[in-house]
């Protein structure tokens, strides 16, 4: 298609760019430019001292000392832990929390709002709001498990380093299953209703209909949720930091918490960087499952050969 | 289990399964404000003392008053957010309005690029921005805090927004932009609430009942006709059709056109309802086309014409002029409607911005009624405000046929225009406009050979029985490609009886064409002859815009009628003129 300046469709294209730019050179200043600074960092050895920044260029230097860093390694088994059993989790109870809103005597705005509540919560207030409910000595949690004799004595939620960690998963999931559920009780309510009316008339039970129609109807939201959710936690920081700092005995080290207890405490700002950088690889190949899944065009011509 | 019972014990577990949701939901949170409502003294002890006594709101006064670092935390708080949204919204939206429609070049590697950013860790990107922002002495700022803050902001905004501006209709976009509006007021009037062509009509009655007006300024001044969606695809459709026809009757509307009279701009000038001379609007954009009268003709909005029916009256501003000279004559298998086509492609869509477009010169008088009622009807396709022709000899014996008299009516002497544009009609091959914009002009051999799908003749454009004519010449004792199909839809019914009579009907359906009803069609994209995504049509209508004719994916070319029935001919674009005049187009069939 041609460009001259009679071109009305021309036109539209330069006042485009011009729309954009201001956004682009945003975006450049506060993240590509951090992240390109970072990804260089990632080959020094960087420390502050004295108020400045001094580094030297080591190569691949920080990269091997991942490997034989043990806490590296303990970092990066919680990181896949957690998110492996969060996504399941998440995406198990988000279905079937999806399903109860989506049945006849749970719709209604009502459930949604509740819905929402948890969603609402800014991160750090659900961190303080967990840490006071696993409280060793006042928690409800404690209180509540006495009271009806599950526990016979006071339990440390947060001081054996997997319980620990497994704790900060149920706070976590408790925050990301709303939305998750939000984005499949979407997907349930445009699985057109006479698919189900079709499969009952051909006798299917309420298990064959699930299996059958609603989760093939879902395939694109769940796909969609296990990127979103697994991106997110392997985000996770803020519960981490109002938690546990990581401990006992770095049982809550994730990535995340790694990189920035590296660079802000250690000051070690080129093996924060190295850490920060790994994860992001990560994130990135899971980014790129998430815009190919989204992708309208490979959609449709999936919709076409079916 | 008896089905009852089990239909029964299913309910009450879905019910027990809410409420155990209910408690998990709100559990939480409902501690952490009972929490905050209590002393401390309370909730140190085993069982915490729940008691209702001891609720105060003592831990809120604290933070508010005594200790009174709550309510700076406030305004910094507020300070920020709203610094943040305010730059996050303003340039968030404006990028996400040019990916979503301005086709900026490597749109879609930029939104990737941008989401790719928010896989980074948050933390780290804290590093090199605090480093830069103690050089830049920006450290403990609000605008520093805000501009972090629009790292993550300004993408989520960016997504957001272009999910919502993909979801408005682009021809509403191009109609406000044809119609004189700036990017940012396209951009403002979008938004307004969607509603189809045919609601139009139904509107404007709709708007001048709720503001209490009972009858119109002079019930023999205006004309309605149901052209669009017609005869009526839907019950939704069905409805409106049926709403305008009781308001024509409640309003006592002196003329009325049901379904299957013929498209309004058509009807206006083959009943003579407009004189040279006169003024006349309608809820449409192609009313231009009775420029071809000499009629100042053009399209307004509906709450815009409910107000005329109220008063008569309307405010305008007048319109500078350019001048079309139109000089020489068309060559054999060339038509009006590429010379107008050829306009289109060297002034652009919006090269007559409400103008006055007025076509003339010695040609002028060369052109026939119907050529002009095209060339006035896509005037409009270049933002003009009015496209006029001159009434002249052809003019008045036209309209004396209809049973009109009329005076002759031209453009004064002294007239001054903006900008005169000389067209050479002789040099002039057949034109098509290519997707998705109608300036996008190529001549056929430029383009010819491209395959099609269905190809459309009809429309207030190019549906009347000259069109007919020619493409019954290029048709007759021949075929349409096995892969294509070919829409035929009069302009009006008296256009279709006269094709009856002269035997054009007969020997088009022979040719294979499918004749649709008069009306519309499949021109706006309402109905009758929709594209699948990746179908290509060929049209002799007077819009090619993505999504115009059904699926987004779709392609519309348009071109003469007699470009047309020569492409369905051979499943491919191709010149008219090797089939009418292959000697001047210098090759064979």
């Amino acid at each position: 298609m041609r460009l001259t300046s009679t071109s009305f469709e021309g036109r539209r294209r330069r006042t485009g760019l011009v729309l954009v730019a201001p956004a682009l050179l945003v975006l450049l200043g506060v993240l590509a430019y951090p992240i390109a600074a970072s990804l260089l960092l990632g080959f020094q050895d960087a420390t502050i001292a004295g108020g400045g920044v001094t580094s030297e260029w080591i190569g691949l230097a920080n990269y091997e000392r991942m490997l034989s860093d043990p806490t590296f390694g303990t970092a990066l088994r919680n990181s896949l832990y957690f998110t492996f059993v969060e996504v399941l989790a998440v995406i198990a109870i988000s279905l079937a929390v999806a399903l109860l809103l989506n049945h006849p005597s749970g719709r209604g705005g009502f459930f949604v709002v509740v819905l929402l509540v948890p969603w609402a919560l800014a991160p750090v207030a659900n961190a303080v709001l967990w840490k006071w409910i696993y409280n060793a000595n006042y928690g409800i949690l404690n209180a509540i498990l006495l009271q009806l004799g599950l526990i016979d004595q006071k339990v440390i939620w947060l001081g054996d380093p997997f319980l620990a960690l497994n704790m900060m998963l149920i706070a976590d999931a408790w925050k990301a299953i709303p939305f998750i559920a939000l984005l499949l009780l979407a997907g349930l309510q445009n699985v057109p209703s006479y698919l189900y009316r079709a499969a009952r008339v051909d006798g299917a039970g309420s298990w064959a209909r699930f299996r059958h129609v609603t989760l093939p109807g879902l395939r694109i939201p769940i796909l969609v949720a296990v990127v979103l959710q697994s991106i997110w936690a392997l985000k996770v920081f803020d519960l981490v930091f109002v938690l546990t700092k990581g401990g006992p005995m770095d049982g809550t080290v994730v990535l995340n918490f790694l990189a920035w207890r590296v660079t802000f405490a250690f000051l070690d700002l080129g093996y924060g960087a190295a850490i920060a950088n790994v994860l992001f690889v990560i994130m990135f190949v899971l980014a790129l499952i998430y815009v190919r899944a989204l992708d309208p065009e490979r959609r449709r011509r999936r919709a076409g050969n079916a | 289990m008896t089905p009852r019972l089990r239909r029964r014990l299913g309910t009450w577990g879905v019910r027990f399964a809410l409420l155990v949701f209910l408690v998990l939901a709100l559990g939480p949170i409902v501690w952490g404000i009972v929490t905050s409502l209590l002393p401390t003294t309370a909730l140190t002890q085993t069982p915490p003392d729940l008691s209702l006594a001891g609720l105060s709101l003592d831990n809120y006064a604290d933070v508010l008053v005594t200790r009174g670092n709550l309510p700076d935390a406030l305004i910094d708080s507020a300070i920020v957010a709203t610094l943040t949204a305010t730059l996050s919204l303003v340039i968030g939206s404006a990028a996400a309005y040019a990916l979503a429609r301005l086709r900026v070049p490597g749109s879609n590697k930029i939104l990737l690029a941008v989401l790719a950013t928010q896989m980074f860790p948050g933390i780290v990107i804290a590093i090199p921005l605090f480093i830069v922002f103690s050089q830049l002495r920006l450290v403990d700022t609000y605008l520093a805090l805000s501009m972090t803050y629009l790292s993550f902001t300004l993408v989520v905004v960016i997504w957001i927004l272009k999910g919502f501006f993909e979801s408005i209709p682009p021809q509403l976009e191009r109609a406000a932009a044809v119609d004189g509006a700036s990017t940012f007021q396209t951009f403002r009037m979008v938004v307004l609430p969607i509603s189809l062509p045919a609601l139009f009509a139904a509107g404007v009655f709709d708007l001048l009942r709720n503001a209490g007006i009972s009858s119109v300024w002079d019930r023999t001044r205006v004309v309605v006709v149901i052209d669009h969606l017609v005869p009526a695809p839907s019950a939704a459709a069905a409805e409106v059709h049926h709403r305008i026809r009781g308001h024509v009757r409640d309003f006592g509307i002196a003329h009325f056109l049901d379904a299957g009279s013929g498209i309004c701009h058509q009807l206006v000038a083959e009943q003579g309802l407009a004189r040279p001379g006169e003024l006349l609007l309608g809820t449409d954009s192609h009313t231009t086309t009775a420029g071809a009268l000499g009629v100042g003709g053009t399209g307004i909005g509906t709450s815009e014409m409910a107000y005329v029916l109220a008063t008569g009256e309307l405010w305008f501003q007048v319109p500078p002029a350019i001048l079309v000279e139109l000089t020489g004559r068309l060559a054999g298998g060339v038509m009006w409607k590429d010379a107008i086509l050829a306009l289109a492609g060297r002034l652009g869509a919006d090269g007559a911005q409400y103008r006055a477009l007025e076509f003339g010169g010695p040609a002028v008088s060369d052109a026939d009624l119907a050529g002009r009622l095209s060339m006035s009807n896509m005037a409009v396709e270049l933002g003009a405000k009015f496209g006029l022709f001159p009434a002249d000899d052809a003019t008045l014996s036209y309209l004396s046929h209809r049973g009109v008299d009329a005076e002759p009516f031209g453009p004064d002497p002294d007239a001054k225009y903006e900008r005169i544009v000389e067209m050479r009609l002789e040099t002039l091959d057949p034109q098509v406009a290519l997707p998705h914009s109608v300036d996008n002009v190529k001549p056929v051999g430029d383009v010819e050979d491209i395959p099609i799908d269905q190809a459309f003749i009809g429309s207030c454009t190019n549906g009347r029985l000259e069109d007919l004519r020619i493409a019954g010449q290029i048709l007759a004792g021949r075929h349409v490609h096995p892969h294509t199909r070919l829409l035929i839809a009069a302009a009006s019914r008296e256009i279709e009886q006269q094709a009856a009579r002269e035997g054009l009907l007969e020997m088009l359906l022979a040719a294979g064409a499918m004749i649709l009803p008069t009306g519309c069609g499949p021109c706006f994209g309402g109905h009758q002859g929709l594209l699948a995504a990746g179908e290509r049509c060929i049209g002799a209508h007077n819009r090619n815009f993505v999504g115009r004719m059904g699926s987004p994916q779709a392609e519309i070319f348009l071109a003469s009628p007699a470009t047309v029935a020569a492409s369905a001919l051979y499943g491919r674009i191709t010149d008219p003129r090797r089939v009418i005049e292959p000697a001047a187009a210098g090759v064979t069939p």
